[in-house]
């Protein structure tokens, strides 16, 4: 059974469709990735899955759980966690507020504790400032805090929206070391971009979505190959 | 430790202060403005639970308050309710009608949840009107009873005197202050900052921003009803005007003049528009002009209130005396 099956899921803003019967599996511990042009629905879809978003039909199982109806916050407690795009973090809360903010859903103290630690010595940058605002960090440390404020509930599935936008080279290197650490700890990896070449390239599995519908999918490494996936968004 | 000795020194300080305050300023006219002053400091602390702590700017706060007031005034005139079973019930009343609002109006943002609650206190006041039978209408209602003696060992309040609403006013803002603290120092209150700062992306990481709002919004909303009872038991005479949208703005005033997003400031800000206005009655119509005026600088160059700007010099000036250590 795969960790995470959408089937024909369907969501709309008002009278406009964004989903249009997208079906998506994800396998336990792998990293499945998502591309597609500006107002594909990429967002959308992640923020169908957290819950942000009641979509109007289909089903969304996670662990054999349904989901489609549930709440954020019990989503978050389910293990599935979301690192939405855009404006990221508090910027008037400290990095450790942002941090703590994202264990909100855990109620043992201990855990937050112990989950403050790993981010830490997982993010040394964050170590050394903690007690700065999460405003003043540079753009690929705010990412950072982002990232590391997801995994805050220890989540067994997180999905990442265009984690290495607007980021260097070096920094979205150091975003591809840490997406293949998280999924070395068993959890699996959703991951939304729109540089569809790293996306190939980091992940096992890839679908690609148009205007809302799946257009294609397959293993990466297939797709890498694909013309049309090549055309178009690899640019070659 | 010795942070904690000096925080319970000035505690002491502060309470001996105010428990001799009336001694100096014994003339009704002066106790008159120290109970209102302890009315406004209520109101603008759980205004700014919701508008300074949660981010949800409201306009209806005076309707609220007017609730509580109406309430509490016929469940003692009709139904023989003393004080203090009333003032618990109208501040039941108005969270529960806080609650039926905030399920409406909650969902809308920014300006457009302002222009909705400030309409629902303009509609409130057309009932408290119209609706004659119930209210007196602009007439208003009389001879709201005073609250019965209350003997609490050491000393006995009999209310016949103001000193004696000061006192219970003092008990009253102590209360409200002591659970505010409580619930902005918990995870709730930093889920309201955080659905202040950017509600979308509380929201993404499983905080339920409806029901945090909702909870800020309902009890604020009874505790400006617990607020309406307290005043109408003690003006003896309630009419519409005094819940009016002037009202509301009154308190929001008060907010952004002391600080909305701590509990001192709305206390400041409450008291400090309300003594100051007795100040500049002499300036007469000149009064509204330098109202205007200063409302207009602080929110150009102390957004943060009066408070707020002190505490963040403050805080700097520790830092930088912590760098050069
Ligand atoms: N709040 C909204 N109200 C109305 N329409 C929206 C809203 N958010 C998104 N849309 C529309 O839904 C469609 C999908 O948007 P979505 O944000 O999911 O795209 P995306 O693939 O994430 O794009 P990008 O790469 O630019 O982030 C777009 O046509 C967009 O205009
Ligand atoms: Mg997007």
């Amino acid at each position: 059974m795969p960790h995470l099956k959408v089937e024909s899921l369907s969501a709309h803003y008002g009278r406009v469709q964004a989903l249009d019967n997208v079906s998506l599996e994800a396998e336990k511990g792998s990293i499945v990735a998502l591309i597609g042009a500006n107002g594909a629905g990429k967002t959308t879809l992640m923020m169908s899955l957290s819950g942000v978003l009641t979509p109007s039909t289909g089903t969304i199982e996670f662990e054999g759980k349904r989901l489609e109806r549930s709440s954020p916050e019990q989503i978050v407690s389910w293990g599935l966690s979301h690192c939405p795009e855009g404006r990221r973090v508090w910027p008037k809360m400290t990095v450790l507020e942002n941090l703590e903010m994202g264990a909100i859903s855990v109620t043992d103290k201990s855990k937050v504790a112990e989950r403050l630690e790993w981010s830490f010595s997982t993010f040394p940058i964050l170590a050394e400032r903690r007690r700065q605002m999460a405003g003043s960090l540079s753009g690929g440390e705010q990412q950072m805090l982002a990232i590391a404020r997801a995994l805050m509930p220890s989540p067994r599935l997180l999905m990442l929206d265009e984690p290495s936008l607007g980021l260097a080279p070096i920094m979205v290197e150091k975003v591809v070391d840490i997406v293949r650490e998280i999924r070395s700890t068993g959890t699996t990896v959703l991951l939304v971009e729109q540089n569809a070449f790293m996306a190939l390239s980091l992940s096992d599995y890839t679908y690609v979505l148009e205007t809302g519908k799946i257009r294609l999918f397959g293993p990466s490494a297939e797709l890498m190959e694909n013309d049309e996936v090549r055309q178009a968004y690899l640019g070659v | 430790m010795m942070r904690r000795l000096i925080q319970a020194l000035l505690f002491l300080l502060v309470a001996a202060g105010l428990y001799v305050l009336p001694r100096f300023f014994s003339m009704d006219y002066y106790l008159h403005i120290f109970v209102m002053s302890e009315i406004y400091a209520v109101l603008a602390l759980s205004l700014a639970l919701i508008v300074g702590f949660t981010g949800q700017v409201s306009m209806g706060h005076a309707a609220f308050y007017g609730m509580g007031a109406y309430a509490s005034a016929l469940l003692s005139i009709r139904l023989g309710c003393s004080f203090w079973v009333a003032f618990w019930l109208s501040g039941l009343f108005a969270g529960c009608v806080s609650y039926v609002i905030g399920r409406l109006v909650l969902r809308l943002r920014g300006h457009v949840l302002a222009i909705t609650t400030a309409f629902f206190c303009v509609l409130v006041t057309v009932v408290m009107n119209n609706w004659i039978a119930v209210t007196n209408g602009p007439m208003g209602i009389t001879g709201i009873p005073r609250p019965s003696p209350l003997n609490l060992g050491l000393v006995r309040l009999v209310f016949e005197s103001r000193v004696h609403y000061y006192y219970l006013g003092l008990f009253f803002v102590a209360g409200v202050l002591f659970i505010l603290h409580r619930l902005v120092r918990s995870r709730l209150g930093d889920a309201m900052i955080a659905i202040r700062e950017n509600e979308e992306l509380a929201t993404s990481l499983g905080i339920d921003a409806m029901k945090i709002k909702l909870l800020a919004f309902t009890l604020g909303g009874a505790i400006a009803g617990l607020a309406g009872s307290f005043y109408a038991h003690y003006i003896l005479f309630i009419s519409p005007v005094t819940f009016s949208m002037n009202e509301s703005i009154n308190m929001l005033v008060m907010i952004i003049f002391g600080g909305m997003s701590t509990l001192f400031g709305p206390i400041l800000g409450a008291v400090a528009l309300t003594v100051l206005p007795e100040f500049l009655r002499m300036a007469g119509e000149m009064r509204l002009v330098i109202y205007g005026v200063a409302l207009i600088c602080f929110i150009i160059w102390l957004p943060e209130g009066l408070w707020g700007s002190l505490r963040n010099v403050l805080l700097s000036m520790n830092e930088a005396k912590r760098m050069e250590e």
